[in-house]
């Protein structure tokens, strides 16, 4: 095969992942959307992946909104002053923090954390011939293990994301304010942040925290169910899981950014 | 009729120890069919054909009259929920307690108070000599347990048809005569019941009664002469 041959042929391969991701995510959503599909056993699974992925990330996604907070919150109050723009730290913190930087480290907490353990539980469950009982008992692998972990993760996201962007806003105005970077009153501040906000950022921040959640849960569910009868695939396709859904998650950021801006 | 293979033919592969050519068998309300698979032989794809769960290459399984190729998944799954089955290996999600397991297929398949699926499992789990409904996640049950549970949750919610995959040597354990009342009254209700054994012996057990007697020889399943010529 010619070297453009091969590049053909990868391409229409990686063509192929993108459109069987999208057609699961599809499905997924579609099988959500029925009043049936949500009985009393899945929507237990629904709230122990909230719980999992949700609330339990809370403290892990606050320290690093804090962190995230003291340093550019801080700069940026720190270099807008210096330069005589201070009026510009609204716009400016909501592009940095609310457009990009937290849905964007939230969806990475959330990949690292719970995809990874999704893909692994699937797999192992896999291994273990689980998927196949619940088969045996009647229960759609599909409805009972993939639509409410693809739904509660991007429930997650999206709930982190907004406690992020709370953490970050606020830790940066309180160092700010003890380490002298600024002597704006708090509700002034507060004006001045949301004050710059746009229609156009929260649709922005909803597709940034909902899409690439959902493709986050749909590619996890599906690298651990792809799993065969070795134990040895598990880790493999828990790899895979995180790799593509990182790559999901720039895409569809890229796209959104490029969509809503410019 | 409650359950029947028409010239079924299943190819060995993976999942099972061997294929299936020529099943000719037909269950109805009450029926037991008891087949003895040989020694080591604890991968047959009989069970999973009696649900529907894979599909013959040639002929047809039909369950309550409904050819299983011919259901929507969803109808498929609503009549898998009418089955209880004992497995012969495994059977446990490891994330839920044993509890949990039990009920999981009541609680999804119907809308019965929680109240009354509890109820009914610990009556179950009483008769079967457990003290309670056992909790905890499966592997850190002990193995009798954890084989009583798997009795409760499969006699749960009144089944049409039950499943019961080796289950030879439980016919030595102490309960094992509320486990025979306990099919005893599921035939008398109607329920069809597979029984998959290595054991000779069970055929000749009183208390199972089998009405259907087969040995399976290579990828067939025969009738069991021994037990003709005994005059069982």
């Amino acid at each position: 095969m010619t070297w453009l041959g091969t590049i053909g042929s990868v391409t229409l391969a990686k063509w192929r992942d993108v459109r069987y991701l999208l057609a699961v995510a599809w499905s997924a959503l579609q099988v959500a959307a029925r009043a049936g599909t949500w009985r009393r056993t899945v929507r237990n699974v629904l709230a122990r992946q909230i719980l999992f992925t949700g609330y339990d990330a809370t403290r892990f996604v606050s320290f690093i909104a804090f962190m995230v907070g003291v340093s550019i919150v801080v700069q940026t109050q720190v270099w807008l002053t210096a330069v005589g723009q201070g009026h510009l730290l609204g716009p400016v913190l909501v592009a940095v923090v609310i457009r990009e930087v937290g849905p964007l480290l939230t969806n990475f907490v959330v990949i690292g954390r719970s995809g990874t353990a999704i893909a692994t539980e699937l797999g192992n469950m896999k291994v273990n011939g689980e998927v196949h009982l619940l088969d045996a008992q009647g229960l759609d692998p599909f409805i009972y293990l993939v639509v409410p972990r693809v739904l509660g993760v991007a429930i997650s996201v999206f709930c982190l994301t907004i406690i992020f962007v709370g953490v970050s806003l606020l830790s940066g105005y309180l160092s700010g304010v003890l380490l002298g970077a600024t002597d704006m009153e708090p509700m002034r501040f507060v004006d001045t942040v949301f004050g710059a906000l746009t229609k156009a950022d929260v649709f922005n921040l909803l597709v940034k925290t909902f899409v690439p959640g959902i493709l986050t849960g749909v590619t996890c569910c599906t690298e651990g169910l792809s799993v065969g009868a070795a134990t040895t695939e598990v880790p493999q396709a828990a790899t895979r899981g995180v790799v593509r859904s990182i790559s999901a998650l720039f895409v569809t950021s890229l796209l959104v950014s490029l969509v809503t801006y410019l | 009729m409650m359950l029947q293979f028409q010239n079924v033919r299943c190819a060995a592969s993976d999942a099972y120890d061997g294929g299936l050519d020529g099943v000719d068998v037909a269950l109805d309300a009450g029926d037991l069919l008891l087949l003895r698979v040989p020694a080591g032989h604890h991968r047959t794809p009989l069970p999973d054909l009696a649900q529907g769960l894979v599909n013959p290459e040639e002929g047809s399984v039909t369950f309550s009259g409904h050819d299983w190729r011919g259901l929507s998944p969803g109808r498929a799954a609503a009549l898998r929920g009418r089955i209880g089955r004992v497995f012969d290996a495994g059977g446990w999600l490891s994330n839920l307690d044993v509890d949990e397991n039990i009920t999981l297929s009541q609680r999804y398949h119907t809308t019965r108070a929680e109240a009354d699926i509890q109820d009914e499992a610990r009556r179950l789990a009483r008769e079967f000599g457990l003290a309670d409904l056992p909790t905890g996640r499966p592997h850190a049950v002990d193995r009798s347990t954890l084989r009583c549970a798997q009795w409760v949750r499969a006699f749960l919610g009144q089944p049409a048809l039950l499943v019961c995959d080796h289950a030879a040597h439980e016919l030595e354990a102490p309960w094992t005569a509320a486990l025979l009342a306990q099919l005893r009254a599921a035939r008398a209700g109607g329920a069809a019941v597979i029984w998959l054994t290595s054991n000779a012996a069970d055929a000749r057990h009183p208390g199972l009664n089998p009405t259907l007697i087969f040995e399976l020889k290579e990828t067939r399943m025969c009738p069991w002469r021994s037990l003709s010529n005994s005059g069982t």
